[in-house]
């Protein structure tokens, strides 16, 4: 090899072995350092979360570091981004969860370094937590169960009104992905709703939060389900491929297509008449409540196991 | 070492080398930096707890690479690897949990991934369907079969990994495989034969050499490393989480590529993958301790495969 080869390499196992040497790094915490950990990125629903939290961190003087993972579901890859904060010597962590159990492990690590843990969105998984010690300062999220019965109550009741006297309403339901929390509250809101309003679950599947396997999976439904009133969607980005499948069988209008987000495609499909109802879960709002209670955490306040964030009804006439 | 194709091959190390050193050393100096403030302190990203995490967060890509590089060599490609990797630990997880052992739970993970090298590897050789067409309908199989045994959903390991196994079983897994891989390949008899059957599987049939057998092996080395990342996977997140694996075949791919080795077969070598794999793993463990958006993360990697490969051509027309 050359000699200026060399003398790179050199360099680089030098500095490498340097690095195992641990610094003593002085206290020159003046600012508070907030880590916000979120998946999804590209998911307008947790962009204007990011921006809630960041406006409340310029607010309140605190350096907020931000990192989200592009998917729903890459644990692998968020939990390097936990490890990465930490590294970073960040002094709290906010944390929307891609897997509300795969998330438990690499957070301990977080608690050995008395890092409290503010948990937003997607609730870390209660048992799991407790068969491996980690504490969790607070959950800050809408009450899922509570949202989806109140936009399923609301299609019921829009179905209702359509029928004929003697004939029995059918919704489909998609899910998120399954086994976790918000996916199965939302879905037990909208079963829930349902069978209140006395109307028949005709099918139900998972579309995995995304839009293009939405449409997929309400087409197939609808082939199968010809004769079904309403879909109930979990997420907006579903019920914008719902809408895009209701729309391929000529049936836009007929069918009452509710999600849940408020994003602001969704907000056009109503302005449109398209879609009929979705739930706004103030994601901003979360963001914010999160820098807050992780402040609080920091200062040693016991918070409330639960934070609940409030959500709402948006119909058509909310967006016109 | 005088000859043509080691200095060749030695070239292509040293280029890898410094483009892996410049990567350590930028993300050393912009950790060193507090971008806010101004200040200048002891950088981050050499701190002991950092490179584990750093090395850790590499241990699937090259376990995965080194499997690539036997395939790639013998002229096939296994795409099935990334869902491979959520379906072996999916069965790890899910057989530990119903038997209560850890170890009857490995055992069928590995077991899983030999089965679908075997599967990819014996279909494509029998009746001679090309492997890119065999391990994609594999990949599918996967993915389904991963959903079928997890029950549709994520699944909590009763058996969790302790710390130390999260940190440091990772990195023991990949070295073991990255000097197994290199020995065989390099060292043995076998290893020739997969360089032989690659270059030309006619020429090699003719030397006597089972070339069906040499391929199917290559695929069933490729299935178990898929498992050993499978088993990875479960020690860095105690989940079985059947959507897990996205793109990880592709990865793998590049890291391969990067490392010199001809998609075409015939050449190539596990160090080069290593180096390859690292490049990569720095690369996006760096991006991510920077905070810098992954919209962006996937430019820059893919500039990176690009330009890495394109000093390798320019170099050896020099």
């Amino acid at each position: 090899m050359k000699p200026t080869t060399w003398i790179a390499l050199a360099a680089v196992f030098g500095i490498a072995l340097a690095g195992c040497q641990d610094e003593p790094q002085p206290g020159a915490a003046r600012q508070r350092r907030i880590a916000l950990i979120y998946k999804a990125t590209t998911n307008p629903f947790f962009q204007a979360m990011e921006k809630g939290a960041r406006e409340k961190a310029a607010e309140l003087g605190v350096d907020l570091e931000v990192a989200g993972i592009p998917s729903e579901t890459d644990v692998d890859r968020q939990a390097n981004l936990v490890r990465n904060m930490l590294n970073r010597r960040v002094e709290a962590i906010i944390i929307a969860p891609a897997s509300s159990i795969g998330i438990v492990t690499p957070l301990l690590r977080a608690q050995e370094a008395n890092v409290p843990i503010v948990n937003i969105d997607n609730r870390i998984d209660t048992d799991e937590a407790k068969s491996q010690g980690l504490k969790v300062a607070t959950f800050i999220g809408p009450d899922n169960f509570e949202g989806a019965k109140k936009v399923g109550a609301y299609a019921c009741d829009l179905i209702k009104k359509k029928l004929k006297a003697d004939e029995k309403g059918r919704v489909l339901i998609l899910r998120g992905i399954d086994g976790v929390e918000n996916a199965e509250a939302r879905r037990a809101g909208f079963e829930a709703a349902a069978k209140d309003a006395g109307l028949e679950v005709a099918g139900s599947e998972s579309a995995h939060w995304h839009t293009d396997e939405a449409l997929r999976v309400t087409s197939a439904l609808m082939a199968a389900n010809p004769d079904v009133h309403g879909v109930l969607c979990a997420n907006d980005k579903m019920a914008l491929g719902a809408i895009a499948a209701v729309k391929a069988r000529g049936k836009i209008g007929q069918i009452i297509i509710v999600g849940y987000d408020n994003i602001d495609l969704a907000r056009e499909a109503m302005k449109r008449s398209d879609m009929h109802a979705t739930i706004e879960q103030n994601p901003a709002m979360m963001g914010a409540l999160g820098v807050e209670c992780a402040l609080k955490a920091l200062d040693g306040e016991t918070l409330p196991e639960v934070t609940p964030v409030p959500v709402q009804l948006i119909r058509p006439e909310d967006v016109k | 070492m005088g000859d043509l194709r080691s200095r060749i091959a030695l070239g292509r190390a040293v280029v890898l080398v410094v483009a892996l050193g410049a990567l350590f050393i930028l993300f050393t100096v912009l950790s060193a930096v507090d971008w806010r403030t101004g200040e200048v302190h002891w950088p981050f990203f050499l701190r002991w707890d950092n490179l584990v995490d750093l090395a850790g967060s590499c241990a699937i890509n090259l376990t995965l690479g080194v499997g690539m590089t036997f395939v790639i060599i013998g002229a096939g490609i296994d795409l099935s690897v990334g869902r491979l990797v959520a379906l072996t630990h999916v069965v790890l997880v899910v057989v530990a949990n119903a038997t209560g052992s850890f170890t009857v739970g490995l055992a069928a993970g590995l077991g899983c991934g030999l089965a679908a090298g075997f599967a990819s590897g014996a279909t494509s050789v029998r009746w001679r369907i090309p492997s890119f067409i065999v391990t994609l309908g594999m990949m599918m199989v996967a993915r389904g079969l991963a959903m079928v045994v997890a029950g549709g959903k994520s699944i909590g390991a009763d058996i969790d990994s302790p710390v130390v196994v999260q940190r440091f079983l990772p990195i023991a897994v990949s070295l073991v495989v990255v000097v197994v891989g290199h020995v065989v390949l390099a060292r043995t008899v076998f290893g020739r034969h997969v360089f032989a059957v690659g270059g030309s599987p006619e020429a090699a049939r003719l030397c006597g050499i089972r070339v069906g057998l040499v391929r199917v092996v290559t695929f069933l080395a490729s299935g178990l490393c898929a498992a050993l990342a499978g088993l990875i996977y479960w020690s860095r997140n105690s989940l079985g989480d059947p959507l897990a694996g996205d793109g990880l075949e592709l990865y793998a791919i590049a890291a391969v590529i990067v490392g010199g080795t001809s998609l075409s077969g015939g050449r190539g070598s596990v160090v080069g993958t290593f180096l390859g794999a690292l490049i990569m793993g720095v690369l996006q463990y760096g991006l991510d301790s920077m905070l810098v958006q992954p919209r962006w993360q996937w430019v820059i990697i893919g500039a990176v495969v690009i330009v890495t490969v394109l000093l390798d051509r320019l170099k050896r027309t020099e």
